[in-house]
């Protein structure tokens, strides 16, 4: 079994594209860009896209971004920047939520609201906090007995530790942590106030967050009735693009591929299985993964990890 | 305190709803499926519930027995409970009726009440509270542990008493309750329930303190006088025969029970020469059946099994039975249909102010009895419920302890330590060691064995440093002490065993292994003295011999030599026969070698064994079953059955809690166990 997920893992690092797909659209959208203002050279191009975007003539370095955002080298710094380039390249309204969803890695929208969810006039806002509220309470409804056990809180009482619980998970699905450290960290209940903000943040939907970080809270959450439908429901339900092969990331990482792999692994192993067993293989499994791609030095397909688990292990 | 029994159905519960929410992932279950579910999570739900509730166990069914007019008497009570009285005394002299009385009257009307407790008052109404023969309440069970000392647990039963008494009618008959000034008398009226109290105080006293109370005279009428002859003398007694007893009838005063004694007596001389004032100048009694008179006095109104009577006496079924025809035994019937054998007070006092029944007289059953009571251990508890305030109430009776008699106060002492009476079994060996130590020194068998027994009361107790002093103490009194009798090196040989077991847990392993070499050969001189002498005392003790294997398995096992270990315990499992529930005993490390060894289906199919066994002999809640029930989640555990691991886990979590709250180790680590695997 261990060697499975190491062997998916190589897979799909084997088949990693030296340049991101996305980018390569990028690249068309711009070529088209250039051929209907009548444009030729990438440089010129370049220089045409600041002006468009920023109303000057661009300066010597200025449009290095642009050169960058092009290659996919980087992203624009923000939502804002990059609307602005898709409305500069005149790219339709599904060309826009493809280059913000797949290239981008954001969601469609962008809320800010903090107050009661329910007495919004923003439907869509509402129906997507109401998800966000069904994974939190049956997340909770599903803390095992065990963990109750150890940290001695009733269930009754649970609600106030849905960050601690939801670290506590995240250190037990990735390397980060011993068990000894992880068995620690359970009972101290500690709280980092930087994390406790963004927790409720990601919850409130306030914000915005890049896909990896929903995609991480919405695997969290689900353990352990996952599958693929239900992520790239709750995906698309929460505005980012579902599971899609191929779909790289900034890096070029094929995440999605190895979501996709393991979840399959997932459906061969514990099909049929009672929700402990299943919760108890994703977990070992989950750290298995994340070790071995530690170990490997490939960070960015550690989908789970976020830094604040450091500074949990690291305090301890 | 969080009840996790609780908390995990209601896990379980929730967990159905989402299986069948997200049917298309992994652990979904389909509609049909979840039904499943749901019907095996209501069985566990039931079962939960039930072992939560708190009902009487001990409610009787009052049999059938002969009694004779009163028929005012009865409608009186009636018509007091009907106009709301809740505590109704019958006040008479001993043995006028009284008690059958009671009993009549609750047969009668059986059917308005949903309990009847049938009571006898011996030493206060804290004993009968904590007397789980008088009171049972299912789910609840003494442990030392839990509540500290018999006080704090017969006040709980006494809450849980209370409430069920709010919700069902019930008839508590108190027998022979001579007082007014017991502590728990004003908390056994504040419970809901209809109460008649027996006693020997008089009508006018109580009503003077303010209770209702009913006088029972002896019959006032004749047509009363000519039913009870009937009744007794099995015929119409007429003539000579009848002027006879109505004379005998005068001179007692119209006493029901000595008139009860004299028409039951087959010989029926009724010659002015045989009639005297004693009541049992009716019988020629032989001298066994006046022994059996004897040591019956010693046994409390609650009576002993018959069955066990006859096993302590030497006494013969046939004097026995001959007493019970005579109506100078009782005899009755418990709820589980065991034969119980007993002295009304009357004749009890009266074989106490005629024959003066004296501990050197009766010693021979009593040393029986407390041989009795010490083997409680090869016994369910079940079987056992009577004893315990049978032998408090004899230790109450028994005079200062003697030097030479101190086997039999040990005896008693066992049994309590057994049944987790700490305390109380303390108050006993202590001065019985100091009284052993003073008559023979301190360098001899007795006061060795007794040191050992002072050790025992306080490591079960928990007082492990005291038990630790105390273990050593009398195992160097067995160095220097000479052989008295045939026990000498049995009892060697367990002094070596406690001692060696006290360093395994402080982790000296070799001070350990050698207290159980010096405990294997002194079985050896064990085996020499009576193998062939004494086979029969052989046969019992050579258990010892292999239970030093058993210790020996273990250390092997904490020093991490799998192999080793095996090897020892397989030596002492098969070194002679062993009964199940011993074999048991003997093999207890096997599931955790197995788990050394990664054998883990042999592991399971040890541990379930074990724990089927031990249910059957021990029940659920005693530490013994909580430890074959781990060694179960283990065995699940390891072999990844991970729902099934924490079934068992969360039981034993939960009988922790329950009957040992103060076993913060064990707590503590089961509540690891189960956050490390999941």
């Amino acid at each position: 079994m261990e060697h499975d997920v190491i062997q998916l893992a190589n897979q799909i690092i084997y088949k990693e594209p030296k340049r991101r797909p996305e980018a390569d659209w990028v690249q068309q959208i711009v070529d088209r860009f250039a051929k209907a203002e009548g444009v030729s050279g990438r440089t010129e191009t370049d220089q045409l896209i600041y002006k468009k975007m920023y109303g000057k003539a661009a300066k010597k370095t200025d449009t290095v971004k642009i050169r960058y955002w092009r290659t996919g080298h980087h992203l624009p710094s923000s939502r804002e920047e990059a609307i602005r380039f898709s409305k500069v390249l005149q790219m339709s309204q599904s060309e826009t939520i493809y280059f913000l969803q797949s290239y981008m890695e954001k969601s469609d929208l962008v809320f800010d609201i903090l107050s009661n969810f329910e007495e919004s006039s923003d439907y869509i806002y509402k129906q997507r906090r109401l998800l966000m509220e069904t994974m939190i309470s049956e997340y909770i409804a599903k803390i095992p007995i065990s963990r109750i056990v150890q940290i001695g809180i009733p269930y009754e009482k649970l609600a106030i530790y849905t960050r601690h619980l939801y670290c506590l998970d995240a250190l037990s699905a990735t390397s980060i942590a011993s068990s000894d450290c992880q068995k620690a960290i359970a009972k101290d209940h500690m709280s980092s106030g930087n994390y406790e903000s963004e927790f409720l943040r990601i919850c409130k939907l306030s914000g915005e967050f890049p896909r990896r970080t929903m995609l991480r809270h919405i695997f969290l959450l689900s353990i352990p009735y996952l599958n693929r439908r239900l992520l790239d429901e709750r995906l698309n339900a929460l505005g980012y693009l579902p599971l899609t092969e191929g779909h790289t990331n900034q890096h070029s990482a094929l995440i999605d591929d190895l979501i996709i792999g393991f979840l399959d692994l997932y459906e061969t192993f514990c099909s049929g299985k009672d929700p402990l067993t299943c919760r108890h293989w994703m977990f070992e499994q989950l750290s298995k993964l994340d070790q071995y791609l530690s170990d490997i030095g490939k960070d960015e397909y550690r989908f789970l990890n976020f830094r604040i688990l450091s500074t949990m292990a690291d305090y301890r | 305190m969080i009840d996790y029994e609780l908390e995990y159905l209601n896990w379980k519960k929730r967990q159905i709803v989402l299986q069948q929410k997200y049917q298309d992932t992994p652990p979904g279950l389909t509609p049909e499926q979840a039904k499943e579910e749901e019907e095996h999570l209501l069985i566990e739900w039931d079962d939960y519930q039930e072992r939560k509730r708190f009902h009487i166990t001990t409610g009787v069914h009052i049999e059938d027995e002969p009694f004779v007019g009163r028929l005012e008497k009865l409608e009186t009570i009636k018509r007091l409970f009907a106009s709301g009285t809740r505590t109704i005394f019958l006040s008479g002299i001993g043995g006028i009726g009284k008690s059958a009385l009671a009993r009549t009257y609750g047969k009668l009307h059986a059917e308005e009440y949903d309990q009847i407790l049938l009571w006898s008052y011996v030493k206060d109404l804290e004993q009968i509270f904590a007397d789980d023969e008088q009171l049972g309440i299912s789910n609840m069970i003494y442990s030392q542990n839990k509540y500290r000392s018999c006080r704090r647990y017969a006040r709980d039963k006494y809450d849980k008493l209370k409430r069920i008494a709010n919700i069902e009618r019930i008839l508590i008959i108190l027998d022979n309750y001579n007082r007014l000034d017991d502590l728990w008398f004003d908390s056994l009226l504040e419970i809901q329930c209809d109460l008649i109290i027996t006693t020997r105080l008089s009508a006018k006293l109580l009503s003077e303190a303010g209770y209702v109370a009913v006088s029972v005279r002896s019959f006032s009428c004749d047509e009363d006088w000519r039913n009870f002859y009937r009744l007794y003398a099995q015929k119409e007694p007429d003539g000579q025969e009848l002027e006879a007893i109505e004379n005998y009838r005068k001179s007692v005063q119209g006493h029901t029970l000595r008139m009860k004694l004299a028409l039951c007596n087959t010989e029926k001389e009724w010659t002015k020469e045989r009639i005297a004032r004693s009541m049992f100048s009716n019988y020629h009694l032989i001298r066994d059946e006046i022994q059996i008179l004897c040591e019956l006095s010693y046994i409390t109104l609650h009576g002993i099994p018959k069955d066990v009577y006859l096993l302590c006496t030497k006494q013969s079924s046939d004097s026995l039975n001959k007493l019970v025809n005579y109506s100078l035994i009782q005899q009755h019937t418990d709820v589980n249909g065991r034969i119980f054998v007993s002295l009304h007070p009357v004749i009890a006092e009266s074989v106490q102010s005629m024959w003066r029944p004296s501990v050197n007289r009766c010693i021979g059953f009593l040393q029986e009895f407390a041989y009795y009571a010490r083997q409680s251990w090869y016994r369910t508890r079940k079987e056992d419920l009577w004893f315990a305030p049978q032998v408090i109430a004899l230790l109450n009776q028994l005079p200062k302890p003697i030097a030479c008699r101190y086997y039999m106060y040990e005896c008693l002492a066992t049994f309590l330590l057994e049944w987790e009476y700490f305390s109380e079994a303390e108050q006993i060996v202590l001065p019985l060691y100091e009284c052993v130590r003073s008559y023979y020194g301190e360098k001899h068998q007795f006061t060795a064995f007794m040191a050992m027994r002072v050790a025992t009361v306080y490591y079960d107790q928990m007082c492990f440093d005291n038990g630790r002093i105390w273990f050593t103490l009398s195992y160097n009194m067995y160095k220097e002490a000479k052989p008295e009798n045939n026990s000498f090196y049995a009892e060697k040989t367990d002094s070596c065993t406690r001692l060696a077991r006290v360093y395994e847990y402080e982790g000296k392993y070799e001070d350990a292994h050698r207290c159980l070499d010096e405990a294997v050969e002194a079985m050896e001189c064990f085996r020499k003295v009576t193998e062939e002498a004494d086979p029969e005392r052989w046969r019992y003790g050579r258990m010892r011999l292999q239970y030093t294997y058993t210790r020996r398995a273990w250390l092997y096992l904490k020093q991490g030599d799998i192999e080793t270990a095996q090897r020892e315990l397989k030596i002492g499992i098969n070194m002679f026969p062993l009964d199940e529930f011993n074999r048991l005993e003997i093999s207890r490390p096997q599931v955790s070698i197995y788990l050394a060894k990664r054998e883990y289906e042999k592991a399971l199919e040890a541990a379930a064994s074990d724990l089927e066994v031990c249910l059957r002999y021990q029940g659920e809640s005693v530490k013994m079953s909580m430890g074959c029930r781990e060694r179960l989640g283990d065995a699940l555990r390891a072999l990844g059955k991970l729902k099934a691991a924490e079934d068992e886990y969360i039981r034993v979590l939960s009988l922790l809690q329950e009957r040992y709250p103060y076993r913060t180790e064990w707590i503590e680590r089961l509540k690891q166990k189960l956050g490390e695997t999941f």
